[in-house]
C-alpha cells in the first residue's frame, strides 16, 4: 500500500520549528500531539507548506477523557479535578495534502470550566459546520468562528449530549407527550 | 314490497358499511418517511409489491389531501413538532400507521435524541414492527387497517 501518512523523517522542519510536541505511530500513521497555544502557528505552517501544503480539512472530531468511574457515578463529590482537568478533551485534526496526497493528523487537547480553542476557520473554510458540530455536542468554544451555533440539537436544547457527565437517557422533549394507553385518539 | 321484488342488481346494505367500504378502499397516504424503513417503503409503494392493488396506492404530498399518515422511520425530538403539526393539519377521517422498530417504540435507539415511539406524540392506528418489516408485513397491516375500517363506525 502507498504510503500516504506524513511520517517522521518528512517532517523534521516541522519538529525543528515546535519543541512541545508529541509524535507517536500506530499502523503506519502518525499522531502529532502539540499544545493549544501552538495552534495558530501550526495552522499557519500546514497551510503554508512548500512540500506538502495542507489545502484540505478532511475532519475536526473531539473525544471526551472524563474517567470512567465519574461518568458511571454523576452525583460524585470531590471530584471537579476530573470535570474540569485541562486534558479533558482531545480535539482532532485530519488534514490532506490533495497535490501530494500525504496526511497529517493533529492532536490537541483542552479543557477547564469553559473549554475553548482557536478556531481554524480563518484557515480551512471547511471548519465551519466540523467546529458547530463539536460545540453542539461537547461545548466547546470555538474562537474566531463567524457564528458558532447549534447543528444538530434544538436551539432550546440544554447542555451538551456528548460529553461523558451528561446522562444517556437526559430526553429533552419539545412537546408534551401523550399516553397512548389512556388516549387513544378517537372521540 | 317483499325481498323478492327487488331486482338482482340492487344490494343493500348498512350506511357506516357501505361508508367503511368505501373509505377502506381509497386510502390516499401520506408517507413521512425519515430513515431506511423509507427505502423499503418505495419497493412497496411501487410496481415490485404495488399497494395499489389494495386500493391504498395514491402518495399526497399534501397532508391536507390524505387519509392516512405513515409513519415510516425513526422520530426524534427535533423531529417530533414537525410530525405533530402534519398530523394536525389532516382532515378528518385520519389514520396513522407505524411502520418499522423505530417508529413504534424507538427501535434500538434508546438515548436523549429519540422519541420512543411516535405513539407518545400522535395516536397510531396499526403498528408494523420489523426492522425493516418485509413488503408483506406492511401490506398486512394496510389491510389490517382497513379491516378497522370497515368495522368502524362512521359519522357523517
Amino acid at each position: 500500500m502507498e504510503k500516504y501518512w506524513l511520517l517522521q523523517d518528512e517532517l523534521k522542519d516541522f519538529f525543528d520549528l515546535f519543541k512541545d510536541v508529541k509524535y507517536s505511530e500506530e499502523f503506519g500513521q502518525s499522531n502529532i500531539r502539540i499544545h493549544s497555544k501552538d495552534l495558530e502557528k501550526v495552522f499557519d505552517f500546514l497551510k503554508n507548506h512548500d512540500e506538502f501544503p495542507m489545502d484540505m480539512l478532511v475532519d475536526v472530531t473531539t473525544v471526551d477523557y472524563l474517567s470512567s468511574d465519574y461518568a458511571e457515578k454523576p452525583n460524585l463529590t470531590g471530584r471537579e479535578e476530573d470535570l474540569y482537568s485541562e486534558t479533558r478533551f482531545d480535539i482532532i485534526y485530519h488534514f490532506y495534502s490533495m497535490r501530494t496526497n500525504k496526511r497529517v493528523r493533529l492532536i490537541t487537547s483542552c479543557g477547564g470550566e469553559n473549554p475553548e480553542v482557536l478556531s481554524c476557520y480563518k484557515w480551512w473554510q471547511a471548519a465551519h459546520y466540523l467546529e458547530r458540530e463539536i460545540w453542539d455536542m461537547f461545548g466547546i468554544k470555538f474562537t474566531g468562528h463567524p457564528d458558532l451555533r447549534r447543528v444538530l440539537m434544538y436551539p432550546e436544547f440544554e447542555g451538551f449530549p456528548l460529553r461523558k457527565d451528561y446522562p444517556v437517557l437526559g430526553e429533552q422533549p419539545r412537546l408534551e407527550l401523550r399516553n397512548p394507553e389512556q388516549d387513544n385518539g378517537r372521540n | 314490497m317483499s325481498k323478492n321484488d327487488i331486482p338482482e342488481n340492487i344490494v343493500t346494505t348498512k350506511l357506516d358499511q357501505f361508508i367503511g367500504w368505501a373509505r377502506s378502499y381509497s386510502l390516499w397516504q401520506y408517507v413521512f418517511g425519515t430513515a431506511c424503513c423509507a427505502m423499503e417503503f418505495m419497493s412497496v409503494s411501487s410496481s415490485h409489491y404495488d399497494t395499489d392493488r389494495f386500493g391504498a396506492a395514491m402518495p399526497r404530498y399534501s397532508p391536507r389531501q390524505s387519509d392516512m399518515l405513515m409513519v415510516v422511520g425513526t422520530i426524534n425530538h427535533k423531529n417530533a413538532p414537525v410530525l405533530r403539526r402534519i398530523w394536525e393539519q389532516m382532515a378528518d377521517p385520519k389514520y396513522v400507521v407505524a411502520v418499522g422498530a423505530c417508529a413504534v417504540s424507538g427501535g434500538f435507539y434508546r438515548n436523549y435524541a429519540t422519541l420512543q415511539g411516535c405513539d407518545l406524540v400522535i395516536p397510531v392506528d396499526v403498528y408494523i414492527p420489523g426492522c425493516p418489516p418485509r413488503p408483506e408485513m406492511i401490506l398486512d397491516g394496510i389491510m389490517a387497517l382497513q379491516e378497522k375500517i370497515r368495522k368502524s363506525k362512521h359519522y357523517l
